[in-house]
């Protein structure tokens, strides 16, 4: 594989190189006509190409939110509310308005306008059903959203009740990412749910063919339906992203995603467009060292949040665009705080903390591991590498390990059984790089994940945390971010629980006959997405 | 000619049993597949009953007896990925691989025999060291970059191909071509060292003085008598492609077993890993049984060995 990268390496320079050359020979452009008016569709059929890794399933819980579905999956499963991405409010989507009744109860007006792709009317009863089955914390992703025991039911047609049996500010924003499958497929054909998609969004579920590609029509019952949508959708997958770039240069594509920076701008052409866009993710990582001897230090902790020159691998390998985060999430998060202290780059205050440890008798020399899951996400290799060479400047002993996919997952979490960190080895001595996203916008998502004791990809377990954590918990509004924005502050300046690197940029490579806006969250909307018809001219 | 077939045939059986007891304890050491099943969302409970379900609360030689009853009868189990057998999903993959196989051997064995043919005809010529330099640069070629390179010529900056993909007669192109062109090289060095070898013996001298054409010289005796180590060479080739050409699949996006074995190993998917391991190593067992019997047909030597 190390040979296979540097063949890479060396084929994208001398591609580069060329493509400079052909550049002003490309025979795109043109004028083209943008429809504003008539039936639904029209645009033809759209093609999408990636992302790297392959789907693994189709289910609800994964297509209706993030992932490798989801971009394109949203458009078939739809959730009660969406998230405006410029202005983070939560928006109506199948529900237009909600509000709560008391402490414990919820209620959503639901449109009246919608059908599931089988025909199944939208309305309380079947929203409810459909929810009933969603919320369930052992489904893959939107599990992670479900927090307690609702019981959903339906007040009258259109009206949807929620009853929980705890106080959740958050309750809407986890409405923005549990799509709602059909209630008739949940009852009848369940085994179908991991094959069939049957969602109310504006494309329906054609076929999947694992490995090939994913085939979504134009619904054009939908509420929302334009002239100039595409008429059908093609996702198909290629694994190298150089290749999913060209696909769009050449045309045989009009959307490539998860390509690397640098082959987004070399696809830049008369036929295709780079476009680069924040996401509410951030790389960052995560010292494994509950019962750790070296990691256990939070002196070391510091050390490596010094050590590791986040500016530099920021640009060079995440985009000369993205800024370094000292946050667990956006700007606009519930408890973001905008006075953190940062942890500059500091050879030589790392290796001053390094060697302060060492005198007071911790072994700095206990091999640790950088491991990283491979193509988790553009990068991601140069930056371990990258980790691992500052690490070993300042007097740590550290090394690489890649991983495969499934298997650097099953190590993420090994040891990190539910509410229990405790079988963790002490030797345990694993430096992560990963990334994750903030789709609730609010300290309490890398909270319940990363960073409290019962956190599924925790390996942090401060007791103090913990119960200012749970304090601020309940708070709302105003409260809600103080508390957590000063809670981040204290802990990430004196313990480094994770280390954020910086605020994950996607590029989006566009073909000239498509407009489409990105979101900050990954999802494609392709109900905004219009093909354009070339001109007579 | 019959005990030889026999004895061929036991020994391809011991083969494929060998493979997979290999397939077997090696798949044993990529983790537990129990949590590869169920992600990272499960209970203990749910751990334990998918355990019992797949048999893996047995000892190891009990799992292992019945893998090979379950391998006897085709049965590898369900892919974790795709919910289906993982036999079937690799046999919809085969038609793939072969076509994407049987047609790079049908460009690269007369393009590469033709030129090896030129090149002994005309030792000492400038044909003879073209055809060397030829050889030596397509065979030091690494495929990732000829596959990248032909891409952004062919398709991306002349618009003749496409990049990738299947389905369509031109999806063929690029990745015949990149396979073609890194084996080419080999098969015009083998030949052109062995049919010159032949054009030195005393037989082709012979025929040569009974006023034989040189062409007929060429492919009645010295071609002939120089096919079996280019058989040999390019049999090799063909059980490489038939078993998988992962990284060309990989770039074109072409739905065979290679980029299929690639997938299962990236998802930890062991019903499917040990399912593609498996057939590949049939596929060469078969192949290699096909070659030897096919030896004593070309090979007088054999045959009376």
């Amino acid at each position: 594989m190390k040979l296979g990268r540097i063949a890479i390496a060396a084929a994208l320079a001398a591609m580069l190189a060329v493509t400079g050359c052909a550049a002003g020979g490309s025979n795109g452009g043109g004028a083209f006509d943008w429809p504003e008016d008539g039936e639904p569709g029209g645009a033809g059929n759209l093609v999408i190409a990636g992302p790297g890794t392959e789907l693994a399933t189709i289910e609800p819980g994964e297509a209706g939110s993030a992932g490798h579905a989801a971009p394109v999956l949203r458009n078939v499963i739809q959730s009660l509310l969406t998230r405006n991405t410029e202005t983070n409010e939560i928006e109506p989507l199948l529900a237009t308005e909600w509000e709560a009744v008391d402490d414990l109860t919820w209620q959503f007006t639901l449109r009246d306008d919608v059908t599931w792709h089988d025909g199944t009317p939208f309305n309380a009863e079947t929203a409810a059903a459909a929810l009933t089955y969603m919320w369930n914390p052992e489904f893959p992703y939107s599990g992670n959203f479900v927090t307690g025991n609702a019981t959903f039911s339906a007040a009258d047609e259109y009206t949807l009740e929620v009853k929980l049996d705890e106080p959740d500010s958050l309750f809407p924003a986890r409405m923005t990412i549990i799509g709602l499958p059909s209630p008739t497929q949940i009852a009848e054909a369940p085994d179908t749910l991991t094959s069939n998609l049957i969602g109310t969004g504006p494309y329906k579920f054609v076929s999947w063919t694992p490995g090939t590609d994913l085939k979504l029509e134009l619904n054009t019952d939908y509420f929302d339906a334009k002239p100039g949508m595409y008429d059908t959708v093609d996702w198909v997958f290629r694994e190298e992203s150089q290749v999913r770039a060209q696909l769009v240069q050449t045309g045989e594509a009009n959307l490539a995603i998860d390509t690397t920076p640098e082959q987004c701008a070399g696809a830049e052409s008369d036929t295709a467009t780079c476009v680069e866009y924040t996401t509410s993710g951030f790389r960052f990582i995560r010292p494994d060292y509950y019962n750790q001897e070296v990691l256990g230090d939070p002196r070391i902790r510091q050390a490596i949040a010094y050590a590791v020159d986040r500016e530099g691998i920021t640009s060079a390998f995440i985009s000369p665009s993205s800024t370094v985060a000292d946050n667990p999430g956006p700007v606009g998060m519930v408890g973001f705080s905008d006075d953190v202290e940062t942890y500059a780059y500091d050879e030589d205050k790392a290796k001053e903390l390094v060697a302060e440890a060492k005198a007071d008798g911790v072994n700095t020399d206990l091999p640790l591991t950088v491991k990283y899951r491979t193509d988790f996400f553009p990068g991601i290799d140069d930056i371990a590498q990258t980790v691992v060479t500052n690490l070993n400047a300042v007097g740590l002993n550290a090394q690489v390990q890649a991983m495969p996919d499934a298997e650097g997952l099953a190590e993420y979490r090994q040891g990190i059984e539910p509410n229990s960190i405790d079988t963790i080895t002490p030797d345990r001595g694993n430096i992560w790089i990963a990334t994750t996203s903030n789709d609730l916008l609010d300290f309490f998502q890398p909270g319940d994940t990363l960073l409290s004791c019962t956190g599924r990809f925790s390996v942090y377990c401060n007791e103090d945390f913990q119960a200012e954590y749970e304090a601020a918990l309940p708070l709302i509004g105003d409260e809600r971010q103080e508390a957590f924005a000063d809670l981040w502050k204290k802990f990430y300046e004196s313990e480094v629980p994770i280390l954020p690197i910086g605020y994950a940029v996607n590029q989006l490579v566009v073909g000239s006959t498509t407009q489409i806006t990105p979101r900050s969250d990954g999802f494609l909307p392709l109900d905004e997405a219009v093909g354009a018809h070339p001109t007579d001219q | 000619m019959l005990i030889y077939s026999l004895k061929r045939l036991a020994a391809a059986f011991l083969v494929i049993f060998l493979v997979l007891t290999a397939i077997f304890f090696v798949t044993q050491l990529l983790g537990d597949p129990v949590t590869l099943v169920l992600g990272d969302t499960a209970t203990p409970t749910q751990i334990a009953a998918v355990r019992a379900r797949l048999g893996l609360d047995q000892p190891l030689l009990q799992q292992y007896w019945q893998f090979l009853v379950n391998a006897a009868q085709g049965s590898f189990g369900d892919s974790f990925w795709q919910q289906q057998p993982a036999l079937q999903i690799v046999f919809s993959r085969l038609p793939a691989t072969f076509l994407l196989a049987g047609v790079a051997m049908l460009v690269m064995v007369p393009i590469g025999v033709l030129l090896g043919v030129i090149a002994a005809y005309r030792q000492g010529s400038w044909i003879e060291r073209l055809v060397n330099v030829l050889s030596i640069v397509s065979s030091s070629l690494v495929n990732f970059w000829v596959a990248l390179m032909l891409i952004l010529v062919f398709a991306v900056t002349l618009r003749w191909l496409p990049t990738s993909g299947y389905g369509e007669p031109q999806h063929l192109v690029l990745p015949v071509a990149t396979l073609s062109l890194l084996q080419i090289g080999v098969l015009a060095q083998i030949t052109r060292t062995s049919v010159a070898e032949q054009l030195q013996s005393q037989f082709v001298s012979a025929a040569r003085a009974r006023g034989l054409s040189p062409v007929r010289v060429m492919l009645r005796y010295a071609l002939r008598n120089a096919l079996i180590p280019i058989f040999t060479v390019a049999a090799g080739m063909l059980i490489g492609l038939m078993t998988g050409a992962v990284i060309t699949e990989v770039v074109f996006g072409w739905p065979g077993i290679g980029r299929l074995l690639l997938q299962a190993i990236q998802d930890g998917d062991l019903p499917l890993i040990q399912a593609t391991v498996f057939v590949s190593a049939s596929i060469l067992v078969v192949l290699t049984l096909l070659v030897d019997l096919a030896y004593v047909r070309l090979n007088p030597r054999v045959r009376i060995q």
